[in-house]
């Protein structure tokens, strides 16, 4: 019997009827997928401080400056959170293609860096752009979101 | 699908620190700089930087010192528990007030309500009219929400000191 790749979305930011949210990738056969794994593992404060931060860019709050960043172009579609050298990589993603009043964006984090401000790792913008496609996490983020 | 627990409603730790978050990051806003804010406070930019970097550690006492330090004032709000699954951010609450106005008192409020209701067509009635506000500019318009009669939770939020005539 083939086993069954484990992938799931695991939502820690939303609201009902809101317009974004973030969710942590779990996806047990990718090891370098780590975001979840180590932002677990950081101090309660740090992990506060994502907290917060990834309310305010659900509430569509942009006062926490230097939390959420984005990508131009072949990146585009990456993004990451940041406070102080801790950085959580991620897509953004629209996970109801169907439905038009959920108007933005599913912010899908996959991988943590520890890195300075002007500092930007390719590989880990490359693995982001490489599991967004991936058939399982497509199907993680429809189930996460079933109707989409 | 089971309901997710918000991370503030976990431990009253977590609530602190999303209110002193909040309230650094209206900081933040509104300061050129921390060596500005420091140079306010008569404190060392380190200290500053210590303080901001904990928000679950500021007190009610430190948030006024800090506010008053950009020329700000702090209030506390309580509203319905059950009308937001966490908490809003404060600035949604200043977003309302500078919207209808800047009421100042609860007289400012009602004239507010009251000057709605005449400019408007008759079938508003005053009841109506508490939850819209007067549109400083024609083209823009909305509803002011209601803020319920608070059970639990509070939010600190600033008020820009400078836009009021007697502080």
């Amino acid at each position: 019997m083939a086993h069954a790749i484990s992938c799931q979305i695991r939502i820690v930011a939303d609201r009902p009827r809101g317009r974004r949210s973030v969710g942590f990738l779990i996806f047990d056969s990718e090891p370098s997928v780590n975001a979840k794994r180590k932002h677990e593992r950081l101090k309660i404060t740090d992990k506060q401080m994502f907290s917060a931060a990834f309310d305010d860019w659900a509430d569509g709050q942009v006062g926490r400056l230097g939390t959420f960043h984005e990508f131009k172009e072949p990146y585009n579609q990456c993004c990451y959170f940041q406070y102080q050298h801790h950085r959580l990589y991620g897509f953004l993603c629209h996970p109801k293609q169907s439905s038009p009043t959920y108007k933005q964006n599913l912010c899908v984090l996959v991988a943590y860096a520890a890195q300075r401000m002007w500092e930007r790792d390719e590989e880990i913008l490359n693995l982001c752009v490489r599991v967004q496609t991936n058939i399982a996490v497509r199907r993680a983020i429809t189930n996460c979101f079933p109707g989409g | 699908m089971k309901k997710r627990t918000h991370w503030t409603e976990e431990k009253v730790e977590n609530y602190l620190f999303k209110i002193g978050a909040d309230f650094v990051s209206q900081v933040l806003e509104n300061v050129s700089s921390k060596a500005e804010l420091a140079k306010n406070l008569k404190i060392s930019k380190s200290a500053v930087s210590q303080t901001l970097n904990n928000p679950g550690n500021l007190t009610l006492e430190t948030m006024i010192k800090y506010a008053r330090a950009i020329g700000m004032k702090v209030n506390v709000v309580l509203y319905d528990k059950n009308k937001s699954d966490r908490p809003v951010h404060p600035n949604i609450f200043r977003e309302c007030w500078e919207q209808q106005n800047q009421p100042r008192d609860f007289f400012d409020l009602e004239q507010q309500n009251q000057a709605f209701a005449i400019t408007a067509s008759g079938k508003i009635t005053k009841k109506e009219s508490r939850f819209l506000y007067e549109p400083s500019d024609a083209s823009s318009g909305g509803v002011m929400p209601t803020l319920g009669n608070g059970k639990v939770i509070s939010a600190a939020s600033t008020v820009d000191e400078r836009r009021l005539p007697n502080g």
